[in-house]
């Protein structure tokens, strides 16, 4: 019984916090002076241009996803499963510009070719370039998900293949089909994020369906079209739910944890320093090329003197907020995602439905609607303190931990569970000393991964954060107003060091913590 | 007594039956084998007793007190005083051998120094003095299943549910593992549910032999 | 429980970054959205919080959302107002807000010597410290544009720059013409700006880039982008649009102090009102990077600036120009789309 009653307390908090707004917003938006109306909504869909716009945000968004993949699941392989020279290093590379908000990397990108003297320029400005500055940012994604579902098959598995087949065989015939829900996952992830993007397009003068919200609260201040405008995002939303339920719940992988076995490398032989070379090549072109431009810009004491100065408490909140927002996050993502994966209670479907859809609604809807359901004079303790902010990241990113403890549960036998329940434990004591050390590289993952997201969103924290309280990507975007480019290289390099550190910091202390190895 | 009954019970999977009106009455300190080809529904039976699941229509009583009945579980595992052995051993890779063996102690609220006793008796009596402090992976697949025995048996349960737990193990060590069995519970006095497919195996373990078939017993 | 635990943690979080920080008070609080870029507002309220021992908590606009994140919060923060005082970067945001009933009117002793055409009347917003909408000039081009009409002279189809009408100043000097010039010719004008191949720019600062890169000939921008590049050494002049006598005049965009209506904290807002409408100001936002004009008499400037009684101003009325520019977005949007 706790566990049905506490599981139910965490879905009703999420849903408090995520769809409340927007139920709200759907609400204020059809009412006209008390009367029901549908007329914000007609309007929206009768232009031609919406129709562009649609089209538009498709192909941007099925064009990074499908390149992430193709490019970023060999990579993952390479680096998760070969004997691949500085695979680690190149690991932590290719995730950088996962880190920083987008529109940085656009930044950086602009300022490399107009560095490099105009060589085609304009190339960067429309369709080519958003796809360019989206995939350098997104390819991390199916890379780490693919190492991360690498790590969890059986050896043995694949070492069944081994006996009568070489690496090749294996690993078309076995392991492929093995991560298909990782490929899978990543591809729909990535479509979620392009779909729902607009900083970048923004930048880059690609008109995408993302934008049409956000120009109706921006340039007319109508409230009711924006709500209008997103409802097609909504329809995405629900068409990937579907898909993810056709495609990736049949697709479970069978195999549980396999702890005490090293993940089997594949010794790559003469293609070794070839790929090498093509690695680093890709590295170079794709993630260090900007950061090069960004570091010799930022170059000079004083700028990050000049750095601290204008913003060093904003560095300081920034890391605050993300250490408790990705603890919660990880928090409610693990319970949603066991949820998700015992399926114990009915609403299982309404939580991970309600995650999805918020995590695809472009942020700014969420904070619109956080604003009008939590500023009144009762709610002021939330909406005037970081807890809005708090509350914007759950509800936006819940989805990410959720996914990756769910994907991490269903590769623990049930029987774990079950022992402990015989063995006359209640459900708080199983969880807790018996599922959650089984699932803790999941929720190692989850943690740092809703770190990231947390940090470097803009687009909820932009509008609810508190008077004075601004997080650093934020100040970075304010001071870009005319600010020196100098200035802003530096806060960028100090906003990767920020997310990178204490990333890489806690993955360290994990690992050193808990040793589950022999 | 009877230490288990079960009354007309049924359960259903999506369309078909797995357990078809099945009532089975289970003496104390029996050694009851459940032996049938894959599928039949016994290891569905065994996570019925354990409290996994419950009937979709019957019930099921153990010491005499309602477990379950109709679709709804009265008891949750934790209540039913009966220990498991699981097919795959579900031995928590994360913990030691002593500490797998203290968990269940740990949940009864046992005190720190009887916890200590109890563990050290249980692995005299399966053998395992001197392996406490190993990982279950450090462990051949012999000292496994003794592990998760000893597991089950330090709590004194009434009841060990078994399922096909030698399934995995040559022929040898399967033989020495089967007269073990017999011997420990012979010695303690448990109620013993074993499962296996295996006729040769469920005769010599068995004071008395239930066959199943689609659900039915015979 | 765990829930529990981190409930109170999310508390004491609330307690180091929000009331901590409460301790420092002297004087009170005081809250502030500002669209005018932070990179020059923020010294300014730094110099208030010295001065006046009131601490400013502020909430800035961002370059690509310009007055539209702040401006949001404002629309969507009516029935239970954070801010006290709004600094809007022009004056058109400051009449909306106005319209929706979120400001409230403000009696200014320092601004007694700013020029009536930029006020409103009844003292709902006040401006200071101006930008003048100019030309950015390539020094290479031969023919210097003289007035908005160059835009559409056959002679320089292609060569010209400007911003997105959709956003910022622009749409403000886009409205401003239809209020001068009357629907039909300022709509003329927006088709010939087409069919003479204009190029369309993301913001006035990249307007100013092109220009200053001799991608394009000249852009309209505002007048502390086209000084910036020139006090960085870029080959590109200033010119003022439509000076000669019967000219349309040049478009000035006053900053706009505004005072939000139901302020928690009304008497500190009101010396923050006071501070950003005085001379000292003005002189701060002058030499500053962003070069903005005075419009007291009187204040000391760089030499790059023309003072505003030397400068032909377009006789506008900003409330007019307010609703002209909600009227004329849908046809910018399509004006934009096609």
């Amino acid at each position: 019984m706790s566990e049905r009653l506490f599981l139910t307390v965490i879905v009703i908090f999420l849903m408090a916090v995520g769809m409340s707004p927007l139920l709200f917003m759907l609400f204020e938006s059809m009412s006209v002076d008390g009367h029901f109306s549908l007329n914000a909504y007609a309007e929206v869909l009768q232009t031609d241009r919406q129709w562009t716009l649609m089209r538009n945000s498709l192909t941007l968004a099925s064009a990074v996803a499908l390149l992430t993949t193709l490019v970023g699941v060999p990579i993952g392989i390479l680096f998760g499963k070969t004997d691949l020279p500085f695979r680690r290093f190149f690991t932590i590379l290719f995730v950088t510009p996962l880190l920083v908000p987008p529109y940085i990397s656009a930044v950086s990108w602009s300022n490399f070719f107009t560095h490099a003297g105009g060589f085609s320029f304009q190339f960067l400005f429309g369709l080519p370039g958003a796809i360019l500055v989206l995939f350098t940012v997104f390819l991390p994604v199916p890379m780490l998900l693919t190492i991360f579902f690498l790590r969890s098959i059986d050896p043995s598995l694949e070492e069944a293949g081994r006996v009568f087949a070489s690496w090749g065989k294996v690993m078309r015939g076995i392991t492929i089909p093995l991560i298909f829900p990782a490929i899978a996952l990543s591809f729909m992830l990535v479509f979620i994020l392009s779909f729902g993007e607009l900083s970048v397009a923004n930048f880059l003068r690609y008109d995408v369906y993302a934008m049409e919200s956000f120009t109706q609260f921006s340039a007319f201040y109508n409230f009711k079209a924006a709500t209008a405008a997103a409802l097609p995002l909504v329809v995405a939303a629900l068409l990937f739910l579907w898909v993810e339920e056709v495609f990736l719940h049949k697709r479970r992988v069978g195999s549980h944890a396999h702890f005490g076995r090293e993940v089997q490398l594949i010794p790559l032989g003469t293609f070794r320093v070839w790929l090498f070379l093509s690695v680093a090549i890709l590295g170079f072109t794709i993630v260090l090329l900007p950061l090069i431009t960004l570091l010799i810009q930022s170059a000079g004491l004083s700028h990050y003197i000049d750095a601290f100065d204008r913003a060093g408490d904003s560095m300081l909140r920034t890391l605050l907020f993300g250490v408790f927002a990705a603890t919660l996050l990880t928090f409610f993502g693990f319970f949603t995602g066991y949820l998700i994966h015992k399926r114990t209670l009915k609403i299982w479907r309404l939580a991970d439905a309600a995650t999805i859809f918020l995590f695809a609604l472009p942020g700014t809807v969420i904070g619109i609607g956080l604003i009008s359901l939590w500023n009144t004079p009762w709610t002021n303790f939330i909406y005037a303190g970081p807890a809005i902010i708090i509350f914007g990241l759950l509800a936006k990113y819940t989805a990410l931990t959720s996914k990756i403890s769910a994907v991490q549960l269903s590769q623990i036998s049930p029987s774990m569970e079950e022992a402990a329940q015989v063995s006359g434990a209640g459900w708080f004591r199983t969880v807790v000393f018996i599922v959650i050390p089984l699932a803790w590289r999941g929720l190692a993952v989850a943690w740092i991964i809703g770190y990231i997201f947390s940090l470097r969103d803009t687009a909820v924290t932009m509008l609810i954060y508190p008077a004075g309280q601004d997080t650093l990507p934020i100040r970075i975007l304010t001071l870009m107003a005319n600010g020196s480019p100098e200035l802003i290289a530096s806060l960028c390099v100090i906003m990767i060091l920020i997310t990178l550190l204490p990333a890489a910091l806690f993955w360290l202390i994990l690992k050193t913590i808990i040793k589950v190895s022999p | 007594m009877k230490i288990i009954r079960l009354n007309s019970v049924s359960k259903f999977y999506k369309q078909s039956k797995v357990l078809d009106n099945l009532s089975l009455e289970i003496e104390e300190k029996e050694r009851i084998v459940i032996v049938g080809p894959s599928g039949c529904g016994k290891t569905t039976l065994l996570r019925l007793i354990a409290g996994f699941t419950a009937p979709d229509t019957g019930s099921l009583f153990i010491e005499e007190d309602l477990a379950a009945r109709d679709g709804k579980i009265i008891k949750e595992p934790q209540e039913r005083n009966l220990g498991m052995v699981f097919q795959d051993l579900a031995l928590w890779p994360h913990l030691s051998v002593e500490e797998n063996i203290a968990f269940g102690l740990k949940a009864r609220g046992v005190g720190k120094v009887e916890r200590k006793e109890r563990i050290k008796a249980i692995l005299t009596l399966v053998d395992l003095i001197g392996y406490e402090k190993r990982k279950p992976f450090q462990l051949s697949g012999g000292q496994q299943q003794r592990v998760a025995l000893a597991r089950a048996l330090v709590l004194e349960p009434k009841i060990l549910l078994m399922d096909e737990p030698l399934s995995s193990l040559d022929t040898a060590l399967n033989l020495r593992l089967r007269r073990e069995i017999i011997g420990l519970q012979e010695k303690l006095g448990f109620t013993l549910v074993y499962v296996t497919h295996n006729e040769k195996e469920a005769s010599d373990i068995a004071t008395r032999l239930v066959k199943m078939d689609q659900g039915l017993t015979k | 429980m765990k829930f529990f635990f981190y409930l109170a943690a999310v508390l004491v979080l609330m307690t180091i970054t929000g009331c901590g920080e409460k301790k420092e008070d002297v004087s009170g609080n005081v809250t502030v959205y500002v669209s005018e870029d932070q990179v020059f507002s923020e010294p300014i309220l730094r110099d208030f919080e010295k001065e006046t021992g009131i601490r400013v908590n502020a909430i800035y606009d961002t370059e690509e959302s310009k007055s539209t994140g702040v401006m949001n919060r404002l629309i969507a923060e009516k029935n239970n107002p954070q801010a006290d005082v709004y600094w809007a970067n022009e004056p058109i945001r400051a009449e909306v807000l106005k319209q929706k009933g979120i400001s409230a009117p403000f009696v200014s002793e320092n601004a007694k010597q700013i020029p009536a055409v930029f006020k409103d009347p009844d003292g709902y917003w006040i401006g200071f410290s101006a930008r003048a909408r100019v030309f950015i000039v390539n020094k290479r081009v031969e023919e210097k544009p003289k007035g908005i009409t160059a835009y559409t002279d056959p002679a320089n189809r292609g060569r010209s720059v400007i911003a997105n009408p959709l956003f910022g100043t622009t749409t403000a000097q886009m409205a401003a013409l239809y209020t001068v010039w009357g629907d039909e010719k300022a709509k003329n004008f927006m088709h010939a700006l087409k069919q003479n191949s204009v190029v369309i720019s993301t913001s006035n600062g990249e307007s100013a880039d092109f220009v200053a890169a001799g991608v394009y000939d000249f852009s309209l921008v505002d007048s502390d982008d086209a000084i910036n590049r020139m006090r960085s050494g870029k080959p590109v002049m200033m010119v003022y649009p439509d000076q000669e006598t019967g000219g349309t005049g040049c478009f000035i965009v006053p900053n706009a102090a505004v005072l939000i209506k139901g302020a928690p904290h009304l008497k500190e807002a009101e010396i923050l009102m006071e501070y950003l409408l005085s001379k000292e100001t003005e002189r701060k936002l002058a030499f500053a990077d962003c070069a903005q004009i005075p419009l007291h008499p009187g204040v000391q400037m760089p030499a790059e600036l023309k003072p505003i009684s030397a400068i032909k101003v377009m006789p506008v009325n900003y409330s007019d120009v307010a609703k002209k520019m909600i009227e004329i977005q849908p046809f910018l949007k399509e004006w934009m789309g096609l």
